[in-house]
Formats: structure tokens, C-alpha cells, sequence
């Protein structure tokens, strides 16, 4: 009997695991994440509604996945509080990049952090159109990482689409 | 002892290796010591970020100290070691996360999450014994047998696209390596058009089948494995990625059977005719087909040699098994 509950417990965390690990391995579908989801080498492209499987479908279900294209950030004060302060905002404003959404969010977060305001100008990636924000840091979408990922999911920045 | 289990002794032994590719990919490629590696650090989103910055490197170095130990000592508090360290240095690294380190994350929740229900159960204690210890374990090794095979799945199925399934070497990653591999093997330029087909086709039906195979049907067992090591050769010799097979491969063992296993280890365990010819022709084959002398170029001479014995010992074992089964035929006729 004890036996038998003990093999019932330990089939359920197995199935509950494996159906993880399977869910997880498919979030590229999703637009959840990229990295260490076994699509090394794959070649595997997307967009919001389209890849190049031949029949998994691709749904985006968030932002995680798109990059931000020209950028410019000025904080104020305009002296960097901290050389980290110094290289994020180089880094916003790296010439020919595009930056992914939440490692944007990560960076002004921590320039806000540290006492700055982060005045913004990019391109949204949705509506293609210049966009501009006075103060990024008040601005949830631009500044909140989400802290329930502990890792990163996706590239933080790449060279520029011609 | 770590288990009662041969598998997941053998299993534990075999991850330490793996660890070692790991190290030697995440050093060679992150550099974390170098100035713009703290750059890096912070244009990176995740935990690491709400951590002071030694706390990551902290329980890196707790990872590499428990897999020393487990190395030397080879006991299950070591193992629960390298488990939640491991799990915390996922958690908390701060650059890129490869492939290896979901699968191997999966498979340290498996083992440790099994264990713990094991315990919270009464079945085992931590240091492995108790009335179920080995039901515990075997369970375990269930389990890590079926994340190798979803992980292999998934690599699989993610290549099933028009990019990869392309014979253009500017196109398909396969095409790609499979021209590394032909130059550097002294076999000509181009690869035949047969060759573009084994690499690209072949790697997705490899993926989504052999290792299925090989934990499903214990006859077709060790042609599957043979085939997952000539699959992974080309990664090892020349693509610069040996961390990841002999990551994957370190749970092989999984996909044997308890019986299954312990004959391979009577064929395995000492040096003999199969085993040493086995392991002589993978290192050749990696001193022939080695791009350059690096970090995992030179683990891969370990790998091949361990592959090599652990062919060479498969293959005495399913010669051995049908001499003892013409026999015993005979013996029956007469």
C-alpha cells in the first residue's frame, strides 16, 4: 500500500516535470524566450504571427522577443552618477543596434535607480514610429523588468536591420 | 555510495566531465574576469541584477567545489550539492544561458526533486538508504531518462523549417558544420549532396527517434546509442561544442534498463580488446579531424575516448550475448 502511494507521488512529479520541461522547450513559439530552448543551431526565425516551421504555429504572446531600433537616451542629471550609470546610457545609445525590449527595461530601471531621469526617444517596435518618452522611468513599460524571469531570455542586442 | 542504482552511480560519475565542458565553455566564451564581460553584466536582465556581483561568482566557484568533491568523493551529499548549486548558478547567471543549462537544470530538478519526495516520504534518507531507497532511485533515473528524451525531441522539432532542411551552407547551420567537417577530415571541399541529406534530414529524424528508441526498445538499444555518438561526433571534432554531448551523453545510462546496465558494465569496467580499440579509434578519430588545439578541442579527445570504450564495450556485450545464445541453442538441438 505504501509502496503503491509511493509510486503514485513519484510518477505524478515526474509526468508534472517532463509536461515543464516540454512546455518550456516550446516558448520560442510563444515569443517567451529564445535562449537554451534547444533551438542552437536550428535556424529557427519569427515574428509576432509567422515563422519558418513547416507546421508549428507561432504565436507572440508578449513583447520579450522584440527589439527597440533607434535609440536616444539622455539622462539627467547629465553626469553620470556611477561609471555602470555611464556604460548603460552608452549602451542605450550604441549607433547601428537594436536592443531587446526587456534588456531596455533592465538598463533604464537601473539608471532610474540610481537617480537619474531617462529622457527616450526609439523607434516602437509594433507601430514602427519615432516615440518619446520625457521621463522613462515613469513609464512602466520602458522601465519595470519583469522579476518574476531570473534569466535572460533573449539576445540583448544585435546589429541593426539594414 | 551516491545510489544503489549502477545508472545513476555511473550517471554521477560521468557529469563531472560534463561540468568540466561546462566550465571550460562559459570561461572560454563569457571571460566573466574581463572589464567588458561588467558590462555585459549589467545589460542583462535577470536576478543577478538584484544580487550583489560576487554573490553569482560565489556560487559558481560552490558549483565547481562540489563537483571536485563529488568527483573524489562520489557520495550523495556531494550530489545534493552539486544539485542545488547548480540550480542556484542557473538562477543567478548573469549572460547567456545555453542550451545545455535548461537540460541540465531539468535534470538536477528531476534527481533532486525525486530524492526529496523520496525522503519527505520515508522511503530514503539523504545519504540514500531506507526501506525504497532503490525504488527512489530507479524513479530518478525514470525520469532523467524521459528529460533526455524530450530535450532531444525538441531539437528535433525546432530544425523541421526551411532554414536548417536547406542544403546552403549560408542557410543551414547542418550544411554549415558538415563542410567544417569535410574540410577538416581531408575528405575534399564540398560534401556530396547525400551527405547535405544525412546532415539535415538525417539530424532531425536522429533527434526525434534514436534516443526514444534506445529507452523503448531494448533491442534496438545499442545501435540507437551508436548512433547518437556518430550523430554528436561532428559536433565534438570540429564545432567547437563538446560540452554539450558529453553533457547529453552523461545520462545515457538513463536509457538502459537496471539489467540492461549491469551486463554493460561487466563488458565495460575492465580494459579488454573492444573497449581499448574503441576508445584508440576515437581519440584518432579527434587527433585526425581536430580544427585547433582549444579548451573543448581537447576535452573532445576525452569524450571520443570515452565513447569509443563505451562502444567498444556495447559491442562486445551484443557479441557476447549472441555466442551465449547460439550456444545455449545448440545445446538445446542436441
Amino acid at each position: 500500500m505504501l509502496a503503491r502511494k509511493l509510486d503514485r507521488r513519484l510518477l505524478a512529479f515526474v509526468v508534472a516535470l517532463v509536461t515543464l520541461q516540454a512546455t518550456h522547450n516550446a516558448l520560442p513559439y510563444l515569443g517567451l524566450r529564445d535562449d537554451s530552448c534547444q533551438t542552437m543551431f536550428s535556424g529557427l526565425t519569427y515574428e509576432a504571427r509567422a515563422n519558418n516551421h513547416h507546421f508549428v504555429p507561432q504565436r507572440a504572446v508578449s513583447d520579450l522577443w522584440r527589439y527597440v531600433t533607434d535609440v536616444e537616451a539622455r539622462i539627467e542629471p547629465a553626469q553620470p552618477a556611477s561609471a555602470r550609470v555611464g556604460y548603460l546610457r552608452d549602451w542605450l545609445n550604441a549607433e547601428d543596434r537594436r536592443l531587446n525590449t526587456e534588456a531596455l527595461r533592465a538598463v533604464v530601471w537601473q539608471i532610474c535607480d540610481a537617480g537619474h531621469r531617462v529622457r527616450l526617444r526609439y523607434r516602437d517596435p509594433v507601430t514602427g514610429r519615432m516615440a518619446q518618452a520625457e521621463n522613462a522611468c515613469d513609464v512602466e513599460r520602458l522601465s519595470s523588468p519583469r522579476w518574476a524571469v531570473p534569466v535572460r531570455l533573449y539576445e540583448t542586442d544585435l546589429p541593426a536591420l539594414p | 555510495m551516491i545510489a544503489r542504482d549502477a545508472r545513476l552511480r555511473v550517471i554521477a560519475l560521468l557529469l563531472v566531465p560534463g561540468f568540466v565542458g561546462h566550465f571550460i565553455q562559459l570561461a572560454s566564451e563569457d571571460v566573466p574576469w574581463a572589464a567588458w564581460a561588467r558590462m555585459r553584466y549589467w545589460n542583462t536582465p535577470g536576478w543577478h541584477l538584484l544580487l550583489p556581483m560576487w554573490v553569482p561568482a560565489v556560487i559558481a566557484a560552490g558549483l565547481a567545489i562540489a563537483v571536485i568533491g563529488l568527483a573524489i568523493r562520489r557520495t550523495r551529499p556531494w550530489m545534493w550539492a552539486v544539485v542545488g548549486l547548480y540550480l542556484a548558478h542557473y538562477l543567478t547567471y548573469p549572460y547567456r544561458i545555453r542550451n545545455h543549462m535548461s537540460h541540465m537544470a531539468f535534470e538536477m530538478t528531476m534527481l533532486g526533486g525525486v530524492w526529496l519526495l523520496g525522503r519527505l516520504s520515508g522511503a530514503s534518507d539523504w545519504r540514500g538508504r531506507g526501506p525504497a531507497a532503490t525504488k527512489v532511485d530507479r524513479w530518478a533515473v525514470t525520469g532523467m531518462g524521459a528529460v533526455l528524451c524530450v530535450t532531444y525531441v525538441f531539437a528535433g522539432l525546432h530544425k523541421i523549417n526551411d532554414m536548417f532542411l536547406s542544403f546552403d551552407p549560408d542557410r543551414s547551420s547542418a550544411v554549415e558544420g558538415l563542410t567544417t567537417f569535410w574540410i577538416y577530415g581531408d575528405l575534399g571541399s564540398v560534401p556530396p549532396r547525400w551527405a547535405m541529406a544525412v546532415a539535415t534530414y538525417g539530424t532531425v529524424a536522429i533527434e526525434l527517434c534514436a534516443p526514444l528508441v534506445a529507452w523503448r526498445v531494448p533491442k534496438l538499444r545499442v545501435p540507437a546509442v551508436l548512433v547518437l555518438f556518430a550523430f554528436h561526433f561532428p559536433h565534438v571534432a570540429v564545432m567547437n561544442v563538446a560540452d554539450y554531448p558529453m553533457i547529453a551523453s552523461a545520462f545515457y545510462p538513463a536509457l538502459f534498463s537496471p539489467g540492461h546496465f549491469r551486463l554493460l558494465l561487466r563488458h565495460a569496467r575492465r580494459p579488454n580488446a573492444w573497449n581499448v580499440t574503441g576508445a584508440s579509434l576515437g581519440i584518432a578519430a579527434q587527433l585526425w579531424w581536430i580544427p585547433w588545439w582549444g579548451g573543448l578541442t581537447i576535452l573532445g579527445i576525452f569524450v571520443m575516448a570515452l565513447w569509443g570504450w563505451a562502444g567498444g564495450s556495447m559491442l562486445r556485450m551484443v557479441w557476447h550475448g549472441r555466442r551465449l545464445r547460439a550456444l545455449v541453442g545448440r545445446r538445446a538441438l542436441t
